[in-house]
């Protein structure tokens, strides 16, 4: 018995001895930060399905859901959303966010989306394109919730879809790797074969092209959006494979710092990965989806909004480009100056054919352009890309 | 592929190999000792964010060792509590244990995740090579892989070569005998129990402070499990884990490195590699060690019960 | 000196009062470390908790999780009954998951009827196949199988990867799944305004039938045997060979039928996602259920209830990985509490003896040449 006391003794001492380390981090968020509402998580309203209407006030918060399939901590992707999200409380008092993650798309998103429109929430931001199947199954039950599907594709009377055009950055940055590498071999670290990284991956290299016909672009897939070992090991192998450039689709900025240990370039989505690689660092895409949640959300608070499949650009101010690197010269920035011009009026020019993938097969003929459909069932790659994945007939 | 590549690939598996390396000595002697930790998964999970988390707290990695092996070893004392003294079904308790640590790990680390630890294991340069570039990637390697050699060795040392590691067999293969001759079995047991567990530690720890400087959520990815897998095949001799932890991180590295070369093998397959490689040696061992007749430790996962019928 | 000896019958009252001792003690510690944390944890418990037990809403919800949840931990009770440790049951789950999605896609104009008995049989089988390989090194070289089953999840989930991202990928989508399931591929609804289908029922009959054969037919008892005692069985001239191949095929299949039911029941789809890590859940169910085939019913519904509440906290802002960690808790507690169970305590002043020290080893010290005797057998402790 004293054993057993023993037992339970240790085992709690142990977890409070971790956890009292771990509540008093250097610099890191708050682990209690989960809901940013004004009112103090203790006394927040009971989210039961039951709670009684006459109870709410007349100023009753509107209430918004961000569901995340990984984690906030990830330096990519979901942070992002994350720091909009806050950025989004701040400026809208009519609204109370909050957010879950490591909500795996399927029965359990669909799970969380059904609790969450029971409890009285009225937007439902799904972050990921994973949750779409799952969002429009719910959306169809709960027609007065409004859901906004980050990289949808499906709009419907309650559905709105937004994804970014980070293409035209890519294409932009490309121009810059095409210029900068000397081995006139770039790598990407993709994460799983998705038409949104393939277009990626695809303008990235035509920009390369552009200036510099030489460039073949080589991709290792790590089959996961977020595990910074696999990352950092693919990038290695690409290094080792002859690239000089690194870039990454997954989440994190492991990639930037082999590039920074190896001395070669490195370009990042989604976050300036500046800090991790000083000397690495060329540029990358980086979001601010704040400007695309707050005036959404201020037309739902007002009534104005109608769902809509959202494709903001670089002049939106959604998504634009990291400052860049002091490699980079002005003959690039004035390579790149000149593209972002063409944008104005042409905004996808750079999927004009011809272009041909890597079996040498002409998928845009001279004088056409691929369309919307086209691009969002992406299954190829451009002439030039190494990998190991087939590229369908 | 060339001569570069290919000793490119080794150093690089070398370097993946190193932490299964610790925890399969680690490993080895507790089954030598007739205990089957299966909480390894756990235990490394666990060491990764204790070395992770005391590291950028004090911006010093060896106190993040330190942390680590006094963290280890209060758990390794709770599995060895469990398993020795109370004698519960180590399977169950082992997996039981990386279950709880799954989610302990990831409740202390969340606010670490994102955070940059100033201190951490760097490969140490060798000037002296500069003339043999192609050594290069084998040699130069950070001052863990070459204390995982040393400990092998002396593992191997300890086993064969001292009366403390007759013991330990002893207490595997023929635990009454060894109580008989006034040596405590449980004692035994408890040593050995808590030494792997704080191996197991340091396998971590290295995942998160030299591997890929970082902490997330479930780091170890299966490294535990593929370390059961190894021990097995390394036929419970510490001398032979580190051809197999190196064997696997070269494959392991292969597979990165042949999808850099664009090898007509989609990725999901060659992610599968890791896994099935052991699978395939284990099989090939087994059948040849059956030949010679059966190495386990004779009473592995059985546990100890003074005086009873 | 404390004195240990083993109980001669095990007390199923003290067995059931350790669970729920240990159930109590595992959420009084999560409690305090999340306290430590800087939550407020004992009103989210309260919350959540009230909230999936004691609404219709979250009960309805509880029993959707318990239809994989109880078929996966009857996969790894069928195994342990034999004395194997199925720990593949995950993989087995996406095994069966695959197959059932291959023919839903392949005869997508089928009548209802025919085309999910084929989805059930195909489920069943390919994973029962897939368990029964992981068996195999385990027969024939004595390769323990808790590593070829652990091994093969890993396989099978990059496995389900390249179908969905490749093979089977839906070009309507940009997400990693199939194409949606016709409506024939569809298990109907059990309770209307719920997703609770057809599958509870399936549970209840799955559970009835392994509970039969488990105790009540030949079979049953000399698979027993083996798992109990595997020197003894041999003696008797059981052969364990057969019972191993029938006891681990018939765990992947209980386990591809839960994959099945998932993907024709509830996701209409097959997505790499469809397990909330149901196999290691599975594991904790079975063991604290102490592998009976009624005990895990209820068991089930419990954990059911404890993931579909760990969303609900976190919603309340309560990390989800609280879950994971009280789910660990409760197996290791449910373990050290069995020594209550399993051993009788009784206070000696006496020195222990030299002469006392006779050895319970000297059997599992004995022979041990066969290799299907390796001392990992699952009842072994029990």
């Amino acid at each position: 018995m004293k054993k057993l006391t023993v037992f339970f003794l240790a085992l709690t001492v142990c977890a409070s001895l971790l956890v009292g380390c771990a509540s008093s981090p250097t610099s890191s968020p708050s682990p209690t930060a989960t809901v940013s509402s004004p009112s103090p998580t203790a006394s927040s309203p009971s989210p039961t399905a039951s709670s009684p209407s006459p109870t709410a006030s007349p100023e009753a918060k509107m209430k918004v859901a961000f569901l995340y399939d990984t984690t906030v901590g990830d330096f990519g992707w979901y942070y992002g959303h994350e720091k909009a999200r806050k950025l989004t409380q701040a400026a809208l008092d009519f609204v109370e966010t909050s957010y879950l993650e490591n909500v795996t798309p399927g029965a359990q998103a669909e799970r969380v989306m059904t609790e969450l429109c029971n409890s009285g929430y009225s937007v439902i931001v799904a972050a990921t394109s994973g949750y779409e199947a799952d969002s429009l199954k719910v959306a169809e039950k709960f027609p007065n919730v409004k859901f906004i599907n980050i990289c949808g594709v499906t709009v419907t009377s309650n559905v709105e879809t937004c994804y970014p055009l980070t293409t035209q950055i890519w294409y932009m940055l490309g121009q810059i790797a095409g210029k900068i590498t000397k081995t006139n071999v770039i790598g990407m670290v993709g994460a799983v074969v998705f038409p949104v990284d393939l277009q990626i991956q695809n303008a990235w290299l035509l920009g390369a092209q552009s200036v510099n016909p030489a460039v073949t672009e080589r991709i290792i897939y790590i089959n996961t959006y977020y595990d910074p070992a696999a990352e950092r090991d693919a990038a290695l192998a690409l290094i080792d494979a002859g690239a000089d450039v690194i870039a990454q689709a997954t989440n994190d900025p492991a990639h930037v710092q082999a590039a920074e240990e190896k001395g070669v370039y490195a370009m990042s989505q989604f976050e300036d990965m500046r800090q991790f690689g000083p000397n690495a660092y060329v540029s990358g895409d980086v979001f601010f989806w704040e400007k695309y949640y707050i005036p959404t959300l201020q037309a739902i608070h007002d009534g104005s909004w109608k769902a809509r499949s959202f494709w903001p650009d670089i002049f939106s101010g959604v998504a634009g480009t990291a400052e860049f690197g002091p490699m980079v010269t002005d003959e690039m920035k004035a390579l790149v100056a000149a593209s972002k011009e063409k944008m104005k009026t042409d905004p996808e020019f750079f999927w004009k054919g011809p272009i041909k993938d890597v079996n040498g097969t002409v998928r845009v003929e001279a004088g056409k352009q691929l369309t919307q459909e086209q691009l969002l069932s992406m299954d190829w790659w451009v002439q030039g890309v190494v990998t190991s994945m087939k590229s369908n007939p | 592929m060339d001569l570069r590549t290919i000793l490119w690939i080794i150093g690089m598996g070398i370097t993946a190999g190193t932490p299964l390396l610790y925890a399969a000595i680690g490993e080895v002697l507790a089954e030598r000792c007739g205990v089957l930790n299966l909480g390894l998964e756990g235990l490394m999970l666990m060491g990764a964010i204790t070395g992770y988390m005391f590291a950028s707290l004090t911006g010093d990695k060896w106190i993040g060792i330190l942390a680590v092996i006094v963290i280890s070893a209060l758990l390794g004392a709770i599995l060895a509590l469990l398993m020795v003294t109370y004698r519960t079904n180590q399977v169950a308790t082992g997996i039981a244990f990386t279950i709880f640590c799954t989610g302990l790990s990831a409740l202390i680390g969340k606010p670490y995740i994102g955070v940059v630890a100033t201190d951490t294991f760097k490969k140490i340069r060798m000037p002296f090579l500069d003339g043999v570039p192609m050594l290069k990637p084998i040699f130069e390697q950070d001052i863990l892989v070459y204390i995982a050699v040393i400990l092998c060795i002396a593992a191997w040392f300890f086993v064969y070569k001292t009366k403390a590691g007759l013991h330990l067999r002893a207490a595997g293969d023929n635990p009454a005998t060894l109580d008989s001759l006034g040596v405590s079995v449980y004692k035994v047991r408890y040593i050995y129990t808590i030494v792997g567990s704080i191996l197991a530690g340091i396998a971590g720890a290295y995942l998160s402070l030299a591997y890929s400087p970082s902490w997330i959520e479930g780091m170890a990815a299966g490294r535990g499990w593929l370390t059961i897998a190894l021990v097995n095949f390394a036929l419970w001799k510490p001398q032979n884990t580190i051809t197999g932890a190196y064997l696997f991180g070269i494959f392991y590295a292969l597979s990165y490195r042949l999808e850099a070369m664009g090898i007509a093998v989609p990725s999901y397959f060659l992610r599968m590699f890791p896994y099935v490689l052991p699978l395939v040696i284990l099989i090939l061992v087994s059948w040849r060690a059956k030949q010679k007749g059966s190495i386990a430790p004779k009473t592995l996962a059985v546990p100890y019960l003074r005086g009873s019928k | 000196m404390l004195r240990i000896e083993k109980r001669q019958t095990s007390q199923t009252s003290t067995s059931i009062l350790v669970g729920i001792a240990a159930i109590i003690l595992a959420l009084a510690i999560s409690t305090l470390v999340l306290s430590i944390m800087g939550y407020k944890p004992i009103e989210i418990f309260a919350k959540a908790f009230g909230q999936t037990y004691l609404t219709i809403p979250g009960i309805l919800e509880n029993l959707l999780m318990l239809i994989p949840l109880s078929l996966c931990a009857l996969a790894v009770a069928v195994a342990a009954k034999a004395g194997l440790w199925n720990i593949g049951v995950e993989g087995q789950f996406f095994a069966g998951a695959a197959a059932a999605t291959g023919v839903a896609l392949a005869f997508p104009n089928l009548p209802a009827p025919i085309l999910l008995i084929l989805m059930f049989f195909a489920g069943a089988i390919v994973a029962g196949l897939l368990a029964y390989i992981s068996v195999l090194p385990r027969i024939y070289l004595g390769i323990s199988e808790i590593l070829t089953t652990i091994l093969m999840n890993s396989v099978v989930i990059y496995f389900i990867r390249y179908l969905v991202f490749d093979a089977w990928d839906d070009p309507a989508t940009v997400a990693p799944q199939t194409a949606p399931f016709a409506e024939a591929a569809r298990l109907p609804i059990l309770i209307a305004d719920s997703r609770v289908h057809i599958g509870f029922l399936v549970v209840i009959g799955v559970i009835i039938l392994v509970h039969y054969f488990v105790n009540r037919t030949v079979y049953g008892y000399e698979m027993r045997a083996v798992g109990e005692n595997i020197r003894g069985a041999k003696y008797a001239g059981i052969n364990i060979r057969k019972y191993f191949f029938i006891a681990m095929f018939l765990s992947g299949a209980v386990a591809g039928v839960a994959g099945m039911m998932e993907v024709s029941g509830v996701v209409h789809r097959l997505q790499p996602t469809i397990s909330a890590d149901y196999g290691f859940s599975a594991f904790v169910i079975a063991w604290v259920a102490r592998l009976g085939t009624g005990a895990i019913l209820i068991v089930s519904y419990l954990f059911a209830g404890l993931l579909v509440a760990g969303f609900t906290m976190q919603m309340m802002g309560i990390p989800s990985m609280v879950i994971s960690m009280l789910k660990g808790l409760i197996l290791l507690l449910v373990l050290a509490g069995e020594i209550l169970t399993v051993y009788k305590f009784t206070w000696t002043r006496e020195q222990p003896q030299k002469s006392r020290l006779a050895a319970d080893t000297s059997a599992a010290g004995s022979v041990l040449k066969d290799s299907c005797e390796i001392p990992q057998a699952a009842g072994e402790e029990r």
